[in-house]
């Protein structure tokens, strides 16, 4: 055994050999050191080495012997808070606070010397922080306060502290992962190497001669049934297009086989270790050749997919387009595009389910929606909603990323096989990025008509989005990009039309601003373009067009 | 992050105990070891035991331990007519890594990932560095780090073989030194890094071209050449084709800005 003090404790203990310091630091309950990227980037796990800052997930763990560890939990001494975490809590220098942690162990080490403060840009390229834009983190590190006294009668609309605020300063915060169980499985997915795919078989047998692990779950072992991903209050909302493990891999890193083990290493090796025999078919990416007669085609099982791989359309026109072009002097016509983005939330998705004392079935998850989650499982695992229980403690970012079912159906489904043990499913980094889904890509051609004093005449809009290979939130993010964008002006005349398309990309999701921004971006570019084709201030064309008090606020919709 | 797959970490004290074979991998400071999973290693052998002196001053010149900290290079104090040590600190602010991996990753590390854009590799190709590299079997071999760095991910290093030290010649640390960065991101991975150092009486004006090129590549000229020498030896000796293209900048940007910065080297040297 070897010996590591820990914030002034000693443990004797252990490392793998290849552990990293993080995880070895997790596994003896300092939770307080988070997985952000697990690569070096983020700095979610930034502790100190004699005093000096390191990202722990680089560090052997076995490097630690005999030096001096201290965690964002070793930072107060004697209950008085340190300066650092003075300066978070008045500045309010988090949101989700999944990024404290190693935020405050890189500005409070000796190093972060006043050279370092004066380029916080480069002094804190090591530090992702997905929330706060960094605005409250500089004003902690120049010693600002963001916070109001809480005042009985007069705490309304005063700027009052977080209440979490101790504990996610202190690492005492409890996020998804932050717990130790006893007895717990590790479950690991085999993601698909290709685009479009069937599954002509698949053997286990060498992955479950892997010693540790425990079972391995197919498309032939799970429930057949239908779903979507996305979270809704109405389910109806979203296509039933996916199935939790399926015999067609539609895109690159979709899930197709689990792998439930004793150790992470071990599933990890069981995912290695299944063979699969795949009929390669042909794939499509982009949403317009997609919708081309003889595209292939990604989904045949469900109405909504009947013509071809166009998911949904929505359009509509009030007044009379055709016309207020014909009263425009000026018209201005062209395509913008926007490119798929991972929200990154720091905390990845991560789920674990097991039975408790009471009998029911209990799932711990990083979600946005654990009472829609809850209401999905019920109907995959045919268990009534009454006997599980889906919930989360602390979550460390979502954006949107995380109103999607993606984590939870599998531990809850292995945890029913394998009589209650604890089953944890923590996502990669790189999941997130091939296996997680996206903003979606879309394509937006915009037509405005004006006259020459800048008074819009004509909006046409048409919007090309790419879902990829399952719909989510394809049809409701399409609502939101033909709605607010468009309502933002006052025109007599407006038109649109809207596709979702599949194609044999990663999925398209739930993503701030929800489809309204990739309008927003086509319409606002345009209306800039519009300003140099009248030699009108940008500006003054759009005070000119917004939408006043008292407007009938519409889209291409005739408002009731 | 783990790496699942090691077996067995080795700790020799001296390079005659290692047995080197298929799925061994050397551990300097880790710091991208740790970052991706490794499926093909399962023996990590540990470099720290060696003991090698980090930095070690001599009339001859510098020599940087592989194993040596980016940190340690960083704080290094050397003699004042070593007037282009201040490159060294330019070039590691070039790095896209925090401040705090300065405290686990290697000089030696840099250079053995052999990716364009080590600042390592831009600092001691342009300060005429040589590798002593210990091979398996036989007798140590001296490489000069323009030639160590092959190409995209490649170097000369045959299997087991390790990168034991470079010396930076006390002829070349002595020059005077100038050098610009550019990158298509605020604080980004370099797309350009050029060097240039020149003695003092305008003899022996070496340019480096790096992150702009797959390899490091020397322009030497016996006195600072004219901004038309210049620019006419640079498109004689890496024309269009040769440039390094990849989603930190295209070709034609690389070659467009190495033309641009090396000119302002050459001026501010001139």
């Amino acid at each position: 055994m070897s010996n590591y003090d820990i914030n002034g404790r000693l443990y004797s203990a252990e490392p793998k050999p290849g552990q990293c310091l993080r995880t070895f630091l997790r596994d003896l309950e300092v939770f307080g050191v988070k997985k952000g990227c697990d690569a070096g980037d983020c700095g979610a796990c930034t502790v100190w080495l004699d005093g000096k800052p390191f990202h722990s997930c680089l560090v052997p763990a076995f490097r630690g012997e005999g030096r001096k560890i201290t965690t964002v939990e070793g930072l107060s001494k004697n209950g008085e808070p340190h300066p650092i975490q003075k300066a978070f809590h008045d500045a309010q220098a988090f949101q989700c606070g999944y990024c404290a942690a190693g935020m405050m162990m890189t500005t409070a080490s000796e190093s972060f010397d006043d050279h370092r403060k004066d380029d916080l840009p480069h002094a804190l390229k090591g530090n992702i922080c997905r929330c706060t834009g960094y605005r409250s983190i500089v004003d902690a590190l120049h010693g600002r306060t963001n916070i109001e006294e809480d005042v009985a009668g007069k705490a309304l609309g005063a700027s009052i502290p977080n209440p979490h605020t101790d504990a996610i300063l202190t690492g005492q915060a409890r996020y998804t992962m932050d717990i130790a169980m006893p007895n717990m499985l590790h479950l690991k997915v085999l993601r698909s190497p290709h685009a479009h795919a069937r599954l002509k078989s698949i053997d286990k047998s060498k992955a479950l001669a892997i010693p540790g692990v425990v079972a391995v779950y197919t498309w032939e072992d799970v429930p057949r049934r239908l779903y979507s991903t996305a979270l809704h209050e109405d389910h109806l909302v979203d296509p039933d297009d996916t199935y939790m493990l399926d015999n067609v891999a539609r895109f690159v890193g979709q899930r197709l086989v689990a792998v439930v083990a004793e150790t992470e290493a071990a599933a990890e090796a069981g995912v290695r270790a299944v063979q699969i025999d795949y009929e390669i078919l042909p794939a499509v990416f982009d949403p317009v050749a997609a919708m081309e007669p003889g595209a292939p085609l990604l989904h045949d099982k469900d109405v909504v997919t009947q013509s071809g791989n166009l998911f949904c359309t929505l359009q509509g026109e009030i007044g009379d387009v055709a016309r207020g072009f014909k009263d425009a002097d000026a018209v201005h016509e062209h395509t913008y595009s926007t490119s798929r983005v991972q929200h990154v939330h720091l905390e990845t998705h991560g789920s674990i389910a097991y039975k408790g004392e009471d009998n029911r079935w209990h799932v711990r998850t990083s979600s946005q929606g654990p009472f829609a989650v809850l209401k999905k499982l019920a109907y995959l695992t045919g268990v009534p909603a009454r006997e599980i229980h889906v919930f989360t403690e602390r979550v460390g970012g979502g954006f949107g990323g995380k109103q999607e079912m993606v984590s939870e159906d599998l531990p809850l489904f292995a945890t029913m096989k394998l009589g209650g043990r604890p089953v944890k499913w923590e996502w990669t980094r790189e999941e997130e990025f091939i296996g997680a889904t996206t903003r979606h890509q879309m394509t937006t051609r915009v037509k405005l008509g004006a006259r020459k004093d800048g008074t819009l005449t004509a909006m046409e809009v048409h919007v090309v989005s790419n879902t990829g290979a399952y719909g989510n939130h394809g049809s409701e993010t399409l609502a939101a990009a033909m709605a607010s964008p468009i309502a933002a002006y006052r025109c007599d005349n407006k038109k649109g039309i809207g596709r979702v398309v599949y194609t044999n990309m990663t999925p398209g999701g739930g993503f701030r601003g929800y489809g309204a921004s990739q309008t927003t971006f086509a319409i606002e570019c345009a209306m800039d373009d519009l300003a140099r084709l009248l030699k009108l201030d940008p500006v003054e064309l759009r005070r000119k067009n917004v939408v006043r008090p008292g407007d009938n606020v519409e889209s291409i919709w005739q408002a009731s | 992050m783990n790496l699942n797959t090691i077996a067995q970490v080795k700790r020799p004290k001296s390079f005659d105990e290692i047995e080197w074979r298929d799925g061994h991998a050397f551990l300097a400071g880790g710091t991208w070891l740790f970052s991706e999973p490794q499926v093909t290693t399962d023996t990590l052998v540990d470099l720290e035991q060696f003991g090698w002196p980090a930095l070690t001053a001599t009339p001859a010149g510098l020599e940087i331990a592989a194993t040596a900290r980016i940190v340690e290079l960083h704080d290094f104090k050397g003699p004042p007519e070593w007037k282009a040590m201040p490159l060294f600190d330019q070039c590691i602010d070039c790095f896209l890594m925090s401040f705090k991996i300065w405290n686990a990753a290697t000089v030696g590390g840099n250079l053995v990932m052999s990716l364009p854009a080590g600042a390592m590799i831009s600092l001691t190709a342009a300060l005429e560095g040589v590798c002593t590299l210990w091979p398996q079997n036989g007798k140590a071999r001296q490489v000069p780090v323009v030639d160590f760095v092959t190409g995209m991910h490649s170097n000369v290093l045959q299997k087991g073989e390790l990168l034991r030290s470079i010396l930076l010649p006390a002829s070349a640390l002595k020059k005077r030194a100038a050098m610009r960065q550019v990158s298509l991101t605020h604080l980004g991975r370099s797309a350009a890094l050029i060097v240039a150092t020149v003695n003092d009486d305008g003899s022996d004006f070496l340019l480096t071209v790096s992150a702009a090129t797959p390899r490091p590549v020397h322009l030497r000229f016996a006195r600072t050449p004219s901004a038309a020498e210049l620019h006419q030896a640079i498109d004689t000796r890496l024309p269009p084709d040769a440039w390094f293209q990849d989603v930190h900048g295209s070709a034609p940007y690389k070659r467009h800005v190495t033309f641009y910065l090396a000119e302002q080297i050459r001026a501010e040297l001139s």
